[in-house]
């Protein structure tokens, strides 16, 4: 496999796109695409983002399906949208909508890893990593 | 197994992908991880809590009545102790120590650790983690509380419609003009100079029309209020608020 290969998440964004697929936007109003973008693009991509740290591009690609489908009923065309997606993916108690981050989703689950090397160090793989490599990494 | 092990690709100069997504995560969230002290015997000087290494290679010389030294002994009622050390430590280290973020809940129960400061219990979560990054990337104001909306007992697209009423994002004509979509900021409706919410919503004659027909003169400030986020909240509160979106709805 290639290293920085961008073509390697593919299957991911097809699996997303594929999901939000336009028919579904035009029979679905407002709150039913929120609903949906919340589901599809949060969840699908989860299970690569515990392990993989997602390069800029594809998160960028599947923010933009996210905002896209949720402003104009489409997972691909550009539209006009209306509020600020910062404001967008605030939490619903701050004036948001509560649509996780593509980026920011998959750095907390990454941090999972972390807590589990400082804390459970009997996990197997754990324990095949190089610990005195790592443990000058964090605090070094 | 060292450094050479299967995750360090010696090879190529490039580490795994999951230790490239590691290290990642560590240097987003190793600011906010603190120690946290509790009664079990990890000694001063071999262990790295101070992130900086361990501290017996930070001083000259370890004096020999502090080898067996622990963290709980030199943890007094929430201070670090250290002039009661035999060791010489350089000045900017204890300054250092005396800053390092101590999580301060002493329990039997509890080992020395880290602990994930920004989660009640000290234990990382997920969500914890989340919603840590999403207050560094974002400036919300913390006093707002939209949850009033997500309460209001009324179908879902509605609330979308206030939400959108809220962050004065209808496609109005006001805002269409202020893009350059639309020619003219004037109502369609009636011969209006500027078509903002307020108007579209609430004074345009159709609009009114409809309000007057539901009797909405019974409340106070109704057709007086001019700020649109105060209006919507101030009608919902009631309990014809259903009355009222679903006037907003069709208006």
């Amino acid at each position: 496999m290639e290293y920085g290969n961008l073509y390697r998440y593919n299957d991911v964004v097809d699996k997303v796109s594929k999901r939000l697929a336009t028919w579904k936007g035009n029979i679905l109003n407002k709150a039913g695409r929120a609903c949906l973008v919340k589901s599809i693009t949060t969840a699908i991509p989860i299970y690569t983002m515990q392990l993989h740290y997602l390069p800029t591009y594809v998160c960028n690609r599947l923010d933009k399906m996210a905002k896209s489908f949720l402003w104009g009923g489409d997972g691909h065309s550009q539209t006009w949208n209306h509020v600020n997606w910062n404001m967008v993916t605030t939490p619903k108690r701050f004036g948001g909508l509560g649509i996780c981050e593509v980026r920011l989703t998959n750095l907390a689950l990454l941090g999972e890893l972390v807590w589990n090397m400082l804390h459970n160090k009997d996990k197997l793989w754990v324990k095949v990593l190089p610990i005195n490599t790592w443990a000058t990494r964090l605090y070094g | 197994m060292g450094n050479t092990s299967l995750w360090m690709n010696k090879k190529h100069n490039k580490p795994s992908i999951t230790w490239r997504g590691i290290q990642h995560a560590i240097t987003n969230f190793a600011v906010g991880y603190s120690f946290r002290v509790g009664f079990s015997d990890s000694s001063i000087w071999n262990i790295d809590w101070t992130q900086l290494g361990p501290l017996c290679q930070l001083v000259p010389f370890v004096n020999i009545s502090d080898s067996a030294m622990c963290l709980k002994d030199v943890w007094e009622d929430g201070m670090w102790n250290l002039q009661g050390l035999a060791t010489m430590i350089p000045t900017d280290i204890v300054q250092y120590i005396h800053q390092l973020p101590v999580t301060n809940n002493l329990d039997v129960r509890l080992t020395d650790a880290w602990t994930w400061r920004h989660a009640k219990k000290g234990e990382y979560t997920c969500s914890s983690g989340y919603y840590w990054l999403l207050q560094q990337n974002r400036d919300w104001n913390m006093i707002c509380n939209m949850n009033w909306l997500w309460r209001l007992k009324v179908p879902s697209k509605l609330q979308h419609f206030l939400w959108i009423c809220f962050h004065n994002a209808l496609p109005i004509n006001a805002r269409q003009h202020h893009c350059n979509m639309v020619a003219s900021p004037s109502c369609t409706r009636c011969s209006s100079p500027i078509e903002d919410i307020l108007q579209r919503l609430r004074d345009c004659p159709h609009s009114r029309e409809l309000w007057l027909r539901l009797n909405m003169r019974r409340y106070n400030n109704f057709f007086f209020e001019f700020d649109v986020n105060v209006w919507l909240h101030e009608m919902t509160k009631g309990t014809s608020a259903i009355f009222f979106i679903t006037g907003v709805w069709y208006a």
